[in-house]
């Protein structure tokens, strides 16, 4: 059995490893913070198996607990101030190239989120680490419809968002 | 007020959304095109960000070769009751001595070694009961651990737990006559969160008033219930002894014998933060009354903490839990309420009489959103915390049970019932008792029934004593 299970949660592994670590990193806003948080989410599956009921979203359980894991890291580290606020150099790819581009990419990313309000971030936050609609409900205990109304709501505030800053981009290039 | 079309357009964004994460790119006719795009470049940057192969490689080696037998083996494990929500676990002497003593608690402390680990919170009394547990360093981390928290609180360190713990002078006080003066003069009420504990507890408008406390004096209690806490998170249960008074620390422990606390400090695994003090207030004995933000198990469930001044520094001689009074807040008897709390109900296990209007209003009191559902009623209400719904018990009588499928919650005790008995019992039915019994019981009658020709009085329906009882008119 225990064997059984190790193929298991091994394939289970290496299926959400990136999206959990996407989803702690966009929360945490550090490599190191989101490498921790992600320890942890994925220990604690281990410890409670059994607790997940047969028939449900696995995935949907999964960032239920990563949800959990991010609130409890942001209780003891309390950050000073909004993520996009702290001056924290990515450190993702072997290349000073790709380094700049995806350094730029994700602190847009970081950018837009910070602006919207809690309630819609962590939404779209649970949507770019490849949950569905429905998991993101069951994940934040909300109902599917509720859901849906704000990422409506979420998704039209960043095309403003992406839109400003590509005029304030396309400024600064054209001074 | 949503619109028709905005509902179905959060409809067809969400399908949209749905086909991306997959991998797809369903295009939708009534969404926005540049809200769509700005989805599809939003979730192209949002990729980007990726672990690096080596971190990747090494947690799935630690998860595969280290922790996975441990895990196994904690498989099937169920969580007992929830330890207490009190600061102060006060079990009844008779409890306490017997079963310290015997294998049997060995085994039960055991198990609550687990629980405390899978819960949130963990009573301190309870704690520092047990036995030395086996070393934490080769075991995996506790499953979803909730930590109670407040805005305004701090993590304290563990290194600001510096008070010098108890002597043992003090401690040999325990068993004395003066001791069991102290337990008598305790009123005391029956937990409602541990069946067989009993703790004080009393509505938030009962609480002793009093002028509001110095600033000198709010600072010295603030340091004392920062230490607390960080003596609670380092597990250092001597030192946190010292921080009670003599008079508390006896009403606590006075009746057990036998070592108090592990030989080793060992940290409990769910630190809490420390509860923001609402109001301080001078009390008229000059004690002075704390109200919490929240309680120091980490419940969510406010604490009135009552210190006293010793030897220039204040010291817990009370621990009070806040208790909701819903008479006030115009609750009618008709009014049922369950609360959700982190990995608990309160109560549990909910009886009430089949009525019309009756409605069951539900909470959530803790820090992550909780679920009610009621399978055979079709019923599935989930609720932020914070958050409170209402339903009307438009149900036939009946033992519905109910849980939270929010996963893990259910494993760690968050189930429950309600019982919805048949209202109106026939006097026929009803056993008759004597004027004086009859008396005594409506002193405290939670229901009363004007049945015609009897009075019907339901003991408090949340006990195992609500069989109904009938006079005759004219007893009173």
């Amino acid at each position: 059995m225990a064997k059984k299970d190790r193929q298991a949660f091994a394939a289970l592994y290496r299926a959400f490893v990136e999206p959990v670590y996407r989803f702690c990193y966009h929360r945490l806003g550090t490599r190191e913070a989101a490498e921790d948080a992600t320890s942890e989410v994925f220990m604690k599956p281990l410890a409670s198996l059994h607790t997940h009921q047969s028939g449900r979203s696995f995935r949907g359980w999964l960032f239920a607990i990563a949800h959990n894991v991010v609130v409890d890291s942001y209780r003891s580290r309390r950050p000073a101030g909004p993520l996009n606020a702290i001056p924290e150099i990515v450190d993702l790819a072997p290349s000073p190239e790709e380094w700049a581009l995806m350094a730029a990419a994700v602190q847009e990313v970081r950018n837009v989120l910070s602006e919207l309000p809690a309630g819609q971030r962590e939404i779209v936050e649970l949507r770019l680490a490849g949950l569905t609609g429905a998991e993101i409900a069951d994940v934040l205990g909300r109902s599917p419809g509720a859901v849906k109304i704000a990422q409506l709501r979420a998704y039209a505030r960043i095309r403003t968002l992406l839109n400003d800053e590509t005029i304030n981009i396309s400024v600064k290039r054209a001074e | 007020m949503m619109l028709a079309d905005e509902f179905q357009s959060a409809d067809e964004l969400n399908a949209y959304l749905d086909s991306l994460v997959q991998g797809g790119a369903l295009q939708s006719a009534s969404v926005d095109a540049a809200v769509v795009e700005s989805a599809r470049r939003f979730h192209r940057l949002g990729a980007v960000a990726k672990p690096e192969q080596k971190f990747v490689l090494g947690l799935e080696k630690k998860l595969m070769d280290s922790t996975l037998s441990v895990a196994t083996q904690r498989m099937g494990i169920v969580p007992p009751t929830m330890p207490n929500a009190n600061g102060h676990l006060r079990l009844p002497n008779e409890v306490a001595t017997d079963a310290i003593k015997s294998n049997r608690l060995k085994s039960i402390l055991l198990a609550a070694v687990t629980a405390v680990c899978i819960a949130s919170a963990i009573a301190f009394g309870a704690y520092r009961l047990m036995p030395p547990g086996p070393p934490e360093s080769d075991e995996i981390p506790a499953p979803v651990v909730v930590v109670q928290s407040s805005p305004e609180s701090v993590d304290p360190d563990f290194a600001e737990c510096t008070v010098t713990p108890r002597t043992a002078d003090q401690a040999a006080l325990r068993g004395t006559p003066a001791v069991a003066a102290i337990l008598e003069a305790t009123t005391m009420v029956e937990s409602p969160w541990q069946e067989g504990v009993v703790v004080p507890a009393m509505p938030e408008q009962h609480l002793p008033q009093g002028e509001e406390a110095s600033a000198e004096v709010k600072t010295e209690i603030e340091a004392t219930i920062l230490e607390m806490v960080a003596c609670r998170n380092a597990g250092d249960w001597e030192r946190m002894d010292a921080l009670y008074s003599d008079a508390s620390f006896l009403r606590v422990y006075g009746h057990l014998d036998g070592p108090l606390s592990a030989a080793t400090p060992e940290p409990p695994p769910a630190p809490i933060a420390v509860p923001a003090a609402l109001d301080m207030r001078v009390l008229p004995d000059g004690h002075v009354g704390v109200l919490l933000s929240h309680d120091l198990g980490g419940y969510g469930l406010r604490q009135f903490l009552i210190f006293v001044e010793v030897d220039d520094r204040w010291l817990v001689d009370e621990v009070v839990t806040v208790k909701r009074n819903y008479e006030s807040e115009g609750l009618t008897p008709n009014f049922h309420v369950i609360l959700a709390g982190d990995l608990f109900y309160e109560p549990n296990r909910l009886v009430v009489p089949e009525k019309p209007e009756a409605y069951l209003q539900l909470e959530n009191v803790g820090e992550v959103p909780h679920s009610f559902v009621f399978e055979e009623l079709d019923i599935e209400i989930y609720l932020s915390p914070g958050e409170t719904k209402s339903i009307l018990l438009d149900v036939p009588p009946g033992e519905y049970e109910f849980f939270s499928d929010i996963p893990g919650q259910r494993a760690a005790g968050m189930e429950g019932v309600l019982v919805v008995e048949p209202y109106g019992i026939p006097v026929a039915d009803v056993p008759e008792i004597d004027c004086e019994t009859a008396l005594v019981m409506v002193a405290t009658p939670e229901v009363e029934v004007d049945l015609g020709t009897a009075m019907v009085i339901y003991a408090p329906a949340t006990t195992a004593n609500s069989t109904p009882v009938a006079w005759q008119e004219g007893c009173d």
